[in-house]
């Protein structure tokens, strides 16, 4: 029986080190066939071209400001949300709502995906784009931003209940609004708290693909405009994982192992702030 | 419950109010804006088939173009877009979208059997020779053959380029299994005509799947489907163990939005709307093609 | 809009508070004089902090609390329409039974409240802050860390930090609910001759547990027991010829 508990401990960790390893074993000699800097910096994508050439710098820097134009939109309204549950609705609608928002984090990506296309993306053609293309950055962050909020209203929801009321009850009682009382005092002292679900949201955003690909567009260019269609780090390897064959897979690949990377990157400061937020409580703990 | 139809309301009133607000028009139908150019993703079938077609065989994308990673995405694009240039297979061709004469010819099977309209390519199967000595397998390759094939194809759309009149011999007793995968353009076909095969000898079972050409030619190179499904002239390096039969032909159409005022485009004005690197000749708006 | 001026006194007329159907205050009655320290004694649950938090409006945050009587603090109805209730929590300031201060600096903490009444130049905070910090006697212990964050402070600390919080809102009564019990003795002392320096300027109602507390800062004593105020007069009074024979009891720790 321990051996099976074992194994299964174990399992997971060889799932991880399968994964890693055939994304870097795949990825990195292309890579370095190809050349780091020409892949990561490069500008022009055609795999199926007479004269083949791979670079996604278009790609992460589409990457980069979808995810930041939805965490934008989703914290923005994420953090109002969670504020709003938080001291200025009325209790009775509190466990509605907050399930509702639970319900959305249920919704699969491609019905998000679907709901992207058929009304966002020509929501946005017909009444703000000015170039007539609805697809791109401004539908894929909106269908994102809608994507990561019940994340966002969760931790933020539950960072702020965490703080001590008496922090609330003190701000009111030296005459703050509850605005003001909020503002200034709940929410930073939830900062770190809400911080980690940004960081999560930030994951959830940058490896988001189904509802991207539905949305984006899809044209390996360097964006320009938040009207224009582009492609993600993530869209690239769902548009043509299934079609793609020899070199132009393992380019797919080694995008993959830059998308790993980022999304590294965010774990490893989501699990910082953690700590983080750990410590500070340890703290307000001893001082009572 | 309460909440759940609660939930259910406040969605219907937002999707419809939504709803409502794009369906009532916006943009419109103008000449100087740009063309939204319309385009499958790297490794569709359609896309290569197009592509080669009109004389862009390996160019990358225009400037700007949507990537749309399925046919009927491109149908919802079009159908959405007034200023919208797409291609599709003639199969899929709904009425809410305009096909454009290519040439000055007309997309039909009549035109595309003849070859007189451009835009057309074979739908294939590639298979391995053991394959059909299978007995299941060589029915259901005898039946794609028959009459009986030919006029469910011609019925659907599609353009038949196999002339026989004999019919389908039902082999009693037969009993088995298919694997199909591979272009997702032959795949609503090949459904229809595995579905009346079923019907036809009761004991068979037939799988159809998409993914695509490249699947097609791989799962039938490694023997994972027992046909691969290609919508190209069969090339023999993509799978040198396999041969192809040609189910069918397809003609590609150019698709437009409805409001669209043009009936007609050149193939050398399509070359220079999908061609990134048409220089001067490049077209941008509607203005700039040819009436 | 009212203003808090003239004569800080506090008076309360017919008071009734109820927590849904439990009644928690019957009829209470009183008139607290400025610039004296009162205490509020009796023992838990007879309703001394509800009382207390009625003269800032603390209860309204209590779902449920429903409140019926005449309050005037310097004769201003604080339970009228028109009377703004930051402006009355303002001037009358509260000082908790835990200290609260808030996670940042020791100067965000003091700053804090003139802050929210619209004091942005930075001089003028420095003058608040540490007017308020000397006000509370911490000026010294902490001048040179202000900028370092509030809850690393000892609780005897924070709880005096807490009070120049409330003075750099510059109130004319504070009241204190239990403000030492989860302090040590020596902290306990210095919060005490604070009061006695404190209440020059400012009403103070402070709620204690500790008898020998009330005999050592209060001017005046009111006794509490089971939502009724039993006695209510001079403290000297109080403690050394009660009137009343549930005071006597209560004081001289035969019950409570």
């Amino acid at each position: 029986m321990r051996g099976l508990f074992l194994f299964s401990a174990i399992f997971s960790i060889l799932a991880l080190a399968t994964i890693t390893i055939f994304l870097f074993v795949s990825g990195i000699p292309f890579m370095a066939k190809t050349g780091f800097a020409k892949f990561l910096f490069g500008s022009d994508w055609a795999p199926v071209a007479d004269n083949p050439s791979y670079g996604i710098f278009p790609m992460i820097v589409a990457t980069l400001y979808v995810t930041a134009l939805s965490v934008i939109i989703g914290v923005g309204i994420g953090l109002l949300t969670s504020i709003a549950l938080y001291k200025f609705c009325p209790k009775r609608l509190i466990s509605p709502i907050r399930q509702m928002i639970n319900l959305l984090a249920g919704i699969p990506s491609v019905i998000f995906g679907l709901f992207g296309m058929t009304i966002i993306v020509p929501f946005v053609r017909d009444y703000i784009s000015p170039t007539g293309v609805g697809y791109g950055i401004l539908s894929a962050s909106l269908v994102l931003g809608i994507m990561i909020l019940p994340t966002i209203v969760s931790v933020s929801l539950d960072s702020l209940n965490s703080v001590p009321s008496s922090y609330y009850e003190g701000a009111l009682a030296l005459g703050a609004t509850k605005e003001q009382a909020t503002f200034k005092v709940m929410v930073p002292s939830a900062k770190s708290g809400i911080l980690a679900g940004v960081v999560l949201a930030i994951g959830r955003s940058i490896g988001e693909t189904m509802a991207v690909i539905m949305v984006i567009g899809g044209s390996p260019e360097m964006p320009e405009s938040i009207f224009q269609s582009v492609r993600t780090l993530t869209a690239n390897i769902a548009m043509g994982a299934l079609e793609l064959q020899g070199d132009a897979l393992s380019a797919l690949i080694a995008t993959g192992v830059v998308l790993f990377v980022f999304t590294l990157i965010l774990n490893v400061s989501f699990s910082l702030l953690k700590k983080d937020k750990s410590e500070k409580k340890e703290k307000r703990g001893a001082s009572k | 419950m309460k909440k759940f139809f609660a939930l259910i309301l406040t969605f219907a009133i937002i999707t419809c109010s939504l709803g409502a607000l794009t369906s009532c028009g916006g943009a419109r139908f103008d000449e100087n804006k740009n063309i939204s150019v319309v385009t499958r993703e790297d490794g569709s079938g359609t896309k290569s088939a197009f592509m080669e077609i009109i004389g862009l065989k390996g160019k990358t994308d225009v400037s700007g173009v949507i990537v749309a990673s399925n046919t009927a995405s491109v149908l919802v694009e079009v159908k959405g877009n007034p200023l919208a240039i797409g291609y599709d297979s003639l199969g899929y061709i709904t009425n809410d979208v305009k096909m454009l004469k290519v040439d000055g010819v007309e997309a039909t099977i009549e035109n595309i059997k003849n070859g007189s309209y451009k835009i057309s390519r074979p739908l294939n199967i590639v298979y391995q020779e053991s394959t059909i000595t299978d007995e299941v397998n060589k029915a259901f390759y005898s039946f794609l053959q028959s009459s009986d094939a030919q006029a469910i194809i011609t019925d659907n759309g599609y353009v038949s380029t196999n002339d026989t009149t004999t019919s389908y011999t039902v082999i009693p007793g037969l009993t088995g299994e298919i694997d199909i995968s591979g272009s997702t353009s032959l795949l609503p076909l090949m459904e229809k005509l595995a579905t009346r095969f079923e019907s036809i000898q009761g004991g068979v079972k037939i799988t159809v799947a998409g993914g695509g050409s490249g699947t097609g030619y791989n799962n039938a190179k490694n023997g994972v489907s027992d046909f691969g499904m290609i919508s190209e002239d069969f090339n023999p390096s993509k799978a040198d163990n396999c041969t192809y039969y040609e189910v069918a032909k397809d003609g590609i159409a150019v698709i437009v939005n409805k409001e669209n005022t043009f009936d007609s485009i050149s193939l050398e004005d399509l070359k220079n709307i999908y061609n990134k690197d048409a220089g001067d000749s490049a077209i941008k708006t509607w203005a700039d093609v040819s009436k | 809009m009212n203003e808090f001026i003239g004569n800080m006194d506090i008076i309360a007329k017919n008071c009734n508070l109820f927590y849904g159907d439990f009644q928690a205050l019957k009829n209470i009655n009183i008139e607290i004089p400025e610039k004296q320290v009162t205490a509020f004694i009796g023992p838990s649950g007879c309703g001394k902090s509800t009382f207390l938090k009625i003269f800032n409006r603390m209860n309204d945050l209590v779902e449920g609390c429903r409140i019926e009587g005449d309050f005037r603090i310097g004769g201003v109805d604080i339970y009228d329409k028109e009377t703004d209730v930051n402006l009355l929590r303002k001037n009358v300031g509260m000082v908790f039974q835990k200290p609260n201060p808030f996670p940042m600096s020791i100067y965000d903490n003091i700053a804090f409240a003139p802050r929210t009444f619209g004091i942005t130049k930075k001089s003028e905070l420095d003058e608040i802050v540490e007017q308020s910090l000397r006000r509370a006697s911490i000026w010294d212990e902490v001048k040179d860390r202000l900028r370092k964050n509030a809850l690393g402070m000892s609780g005897g600390q924070q709880q005096r930090l807490c009070i120049a919080r409330s003075l750099a809102a510059s109130p004319k009564v504070l009241l204190m609910d239990e403000p030492t019990s989860a302090l040590d003795p020596i902290s306990t002392g210095k919060i005490e001759e604070l009061m006695e320096e404190l209440k020059k300027d400012i009403t103070i109602v402070i709620v204690t547990h500790n008898m020998q507390q009330a005999t050592r800062i209060a001017d005046k004593t009111a006794f509490f027991l089971l939502g009724e105020l039993v006695e209510y007069g001079n403290t000297d009074d109080i403690f050394t010829s009660p009137r009343d024979e549930r005071t006597e009891r209560y004081i001289t720790g035969r019950f409570g």
